[in-house]
């Protein structure tokens, strides 16, 4: 029961109308809703997988988050994410998202774009494995081994591990260093 | 099918409590009534503004943006003026100013505009919180030393070679910086000082 309810006017339509990009996506990973300023981001992907507008690096983890929202493990999704517009260009954003009931079953997943970042998503290095590049994101991000611990759901342990193994790939000694190698021209050596 | 015409009717056929999924999200959300009284805020809207529910809108916000706040929302409310993105700052229940970026539009039902529906779009992440407008912070020339090494990746014994200083005072610079620049790690006192200017990244020239 939301204060919601009780408020006059039709809120789904206001939704639709604000300039913060949001969307719906059905228990199959569909994209079945977005909003005009959704559709300004990324284009019209209603009926395409979620997973088509995330970066292909990050898919794994967005479709972790969304399993378990499905689930009923996990409430909100407070995350960056690569996202993949119509004509392949990428943009930076930050998203949270809730699970949407009907009832006490859950029908999907609802979320809107909390944030847009304003410079393009820094590049990738082509030898990383998944799991660097996802760690290596949330380092850009200035996220601390705990905060990447919770937000890809793993120790703290194997965080570090990962860490460690992110920086013996990018030839570097700290994680400052694997930051500036990932975006300057420390990468092109 | 009946192909619909609006995204708002898809949204209904969708079905789904989409009231309570708004409650949860970690966006900033409030409606007001056409008096400008808030009337409903989400889970993140209240941890920013306790308390607010049921008073006036120009309660919560800071004391030089009441006049114009007001102004806007009358012409508004009487359709002569269009819903725009814009910026305010809120008067936080400490007394403190909290800048936001709004996006609102008005709240219909039928034809009648009988609110507000807005959104909040300044939420950030801790290295984007810091605005680039913002002062920078005053650092002195050895925490400005200090923060060009830790940019160029040095640990504290390299710092302390290079500086001529004991590991012990290089700490305690690098505490001090963190300090100034108000960031919880050496990476994200790196990340913050990019954002605010004051360190450039290899390669890159000042502009």
């Amino acid at each position: 029961m939301s204060g919601l309810d009780a408020v006059r006017g039709d809120i789904r339509s206001g939704l639709e109308r604000v300039s913060v990009p949001a969307y719906v996506i059905d228990t199959t990973g569909v994209i079945r809703w977005v909003n005009e300023a959704a559709k300004r981001l990324v284009g019209d992907v209603r009926g395409r997988q979620f997973t088509s507008v995330v970066a292909p690096e990050e898919t794994r983890r967005a479709r972790e988050h969304f399993a378990r929202k499905i689930a009923g493990t996990e409430k909100v999704t407070d995350a960056p994410v690569v996202l993949v517009d119509s004509e392949g260009g990428r943009v930076s954003a930050e998203i949270s998202s809730v699970p949407l009931f009907e009832g006490h079953r859950c029908i999907g997943v609802f979320g809107q774009v909390a944030d847009v970042d304003d410079a393009p998503p820094e590049p990738v290095p082509p030898h990383l494995t998944p799991r660097q590049v996802e760690v290596l994101r949330l380092l850009q991000r200035g996220r601390s081994t705990d905060q990447i611990a919770g937000e890809l759901h793993l120790s703290a342990e194997t965080v570090r591990n990962h860490v460690r193994h992110l920086l013996r790939a990018l030839g570097v000694h700290t994680r400052l260093e694997a930051v500036a190698a990932s975006r300057g021209e420390l990468l092109m050596r | 099918m009946a192909e619909t015409t609006n995204l708002s009717e898809q949204l209904k056929e969708l079905g789904g409590d989409v009231h309570a999924s708004l409650e949860e999200v970690s966006v900033p959300m409030y409606v007001l009534d056409r008096k400008g009284r808030i009337r409903w805020l989400n889970d993140s809207a209240r941890a920013l503004l306790p308390e607010a529910t049921g008073k006036n809108f120009t309660d919560v916000l800071a004391p030089d943006q009441i006049h114009p706040a007001k102004r806007h929302f009358a012409l508004r409310m009487l359709n002569r003026e269009a819903f725009d993105d814009h910026e305010t700052v809120l008067r936080t229940s400490d007394g403190g100013r909290h800048g936001v970026e709004i996006s609102s539009v008005p709240l219909r039902k039928g034809h009648r505009i009988v609110g507000v529906f807005g959104v909040m779009k300044s939420r950030r992440p801790a290295v984007d919180r810091h605005q680039e407008d913002a002062p920078a912070p005053a650092l002195t020339a050895r925490q400005h030393e200090v923060l060009r090494l830790l940019g160029a990746g040095l640990n504290t014994r390299q710092m302390a070679d290079q500086m001529g200083l004991s590991t012990e005072t290089v700490r305690n610079h690098v505490r001090a910086v963190l300090a100034g620049l108000g960031a919880r790690s050496r990476l994200e006192a790196v990340l913050l000082a990019h954002r605010q200017g004051l360190l450039e990244w290899p390669g890159e020239t000042a502009d």
